[in-house]
């Protein structure tokens, strides 16, 4: 994992840089937006994204959190994954997505 | 009432990565490693006089496989076995686990798996029993000295919280009622503490968190210097919880575990005269979080 991909964000078509051996969660937060997220261990689920397109490794997660069923529909865990090629993601309300103003280059505290 | 459980005795935590967890649960959270056999690790804080207070055990999910409470005396457990047959609850007898004797299973209501047990190995804490400094030198982490409580989560709360009280007679000590009176989550004891077991609305089995003892102002503080150090993500505090009045910090362990550094200290002692203090559900916010003054968008949603 030494490339860097991009990821977007549907449906906004938020075009977003990845660096190597980032997750997804991490990308969209440095981007200055943010996401819902939980505990950023693979154990509690709720930062569940939708792949459309591209290749990701899914890291390691409860089987609780994240079912062999969702993962054939397409669903990952933000948290854990990393982009292995450059993904297309369609994000829902549960998601939560919104853009932040940064200081200082940075994005506040996630809520 | 007479008082037959002393403490929340142990919780088995699920890891989804066992060498990685224990790293954290020893040289942050400081508790002392005292066995390892399989897939599961023992552990204690340095203040326990038994063999340990966590199982760490690996598995393919996180959350909590099992709540253990210790009995008084041996008595107790025959107490409650007849309790359970009188109450109708199916229950298994476990023979003898790793380091501990005999022990009654049985699933609650919330749809968690309680264990009764008394024996369990004598270890003595990490001082001597003799001309004891007041701690020991050489802790790692927050080093902290115990377990006090879990909460967990049930899809119907007062079902599992009636459970709790008549069968296994914990009483209330706090209790977050509805407009109509009915009791949405509430904080159970029977050692003389504002709780050992917590139960709030959510899934069944769930896990909220695991919570450990720090025992002053300052050990509070510098938990949270060597959780942000290690940058742990900290899931709210320091802080302090309008209900028991407990100081707080909240904080994942890597498998997505929710933990907490309770203050006891700031807490009150509870005493058989106590009755429950009842919060109502438009102050919930100042119940859970004092200063925040409003909930976080995690903690109802975020278990495992």
């Amino acid at each position: 994992m030494t490339e860097t991909y991009t990821i977007t964000l549907l449906p906004m078509g938020e075009v977003l840089p990845c660096t190597p051996g980032e997750t997804v969660l991490s990308a969209i937060l440095r981007s200055g937006a943010r996401v819902f997220f939980g505990c950023t261990g693979g154990g509690c689920g709720v930062c569940k994204m939708r792949l459309i397109s591209g290749h990701l490794g899914y890291g390691r997660y409860s089987a609780a959190a994240l079912s062999e069923e969702e993962r054939r529909e397409g669903f990952f865990l933000s948290c854990q994954a990393r982009p292995l090629s450059d993904l297309t993601v369609q994000l829902t309300e549960t998601n939560k997505y919104r853009k932040v103003a940064t200081f200082f280059g940075q994005p506040p505290k996630p809520q | 009432m007479p008082y037959r459980i002393s403490r929340l005795g142990h919780v088995e935590i699920r890891s989804l990565d066992l060498d990685r967890d224990l790293d954290h649960y020893v040289n942050v959270l400081g508790l002392q490693l005292t066995g390892r056999e399989g897939k599961t690790a023992y552990l204690k804080g340095w203040d326990e006089r038994h063999a340990y207070s966590v199982c760490l055990t690996e598995a393919d999910r996180a959350g909590m496989a099992r709540m253990a409470f210790r009995t008084v005396d041996p008595e107790d457990l025959d107490y409650y076995e007849k309790r359970l047959q009188d109450f109708g609850v199916k229950y298994e007898v476990i023979p003898e686990d790793y380091r501990r004797g005999r022990a009654l299973r049985f699933l609650a209501p919330s749809g968690h798996t309680v264990e009764l047990y008394h024996e369990m190995e004598y270890t003595g804490n990490l001082l001597p029993a003799v001309n004891p400094a007041p701690w020991p030198e050489d802790l790692k982490g927050i080093g902290v000295p115990r377990l006090d409580h879990t909460l967990v989560t049930a899809p119907e709360p007062h079902t599992a919280i009636q459970f709790f009280q008549d069968v296994l007679e914990f009483r209330l000590s706090e209790m977050l009622v509805s407009p109509d009176g009915t009791p949405l989550a509430a904080w159970l004891w029977q050692r003389p503490a504002p709780h050992d077991l917590a139960i709030v609305p959510g899934r069944a089995g769930g896990f909220h968190h695991a919570a450990f003892v720090v025992d002053s102002t300052d050990a509070l503080f510098r938990a949270a210097d060597i959780l942000a150090r290690h940058k742990v993500r900290i899931d709210y505090g320091p802080g302090r919880h309008g209900i028991t009045r407990g100081t707080t910090i909240y904080f994942f362990d890597p498998s997505g575990n929710r933990l907490e550094t309770f203050g006891g200290y700031s807490a009150y002692q509870m005493d058989p005269d106590s009755r429950p203090v009842t919060w109502t559900q438009d102050q919930i916010t100042q119940a859970v979080f004092y200063y925040a003054q409003e909930l976080n968008e995690t903690f109802l949603s975020v278990y495992t």
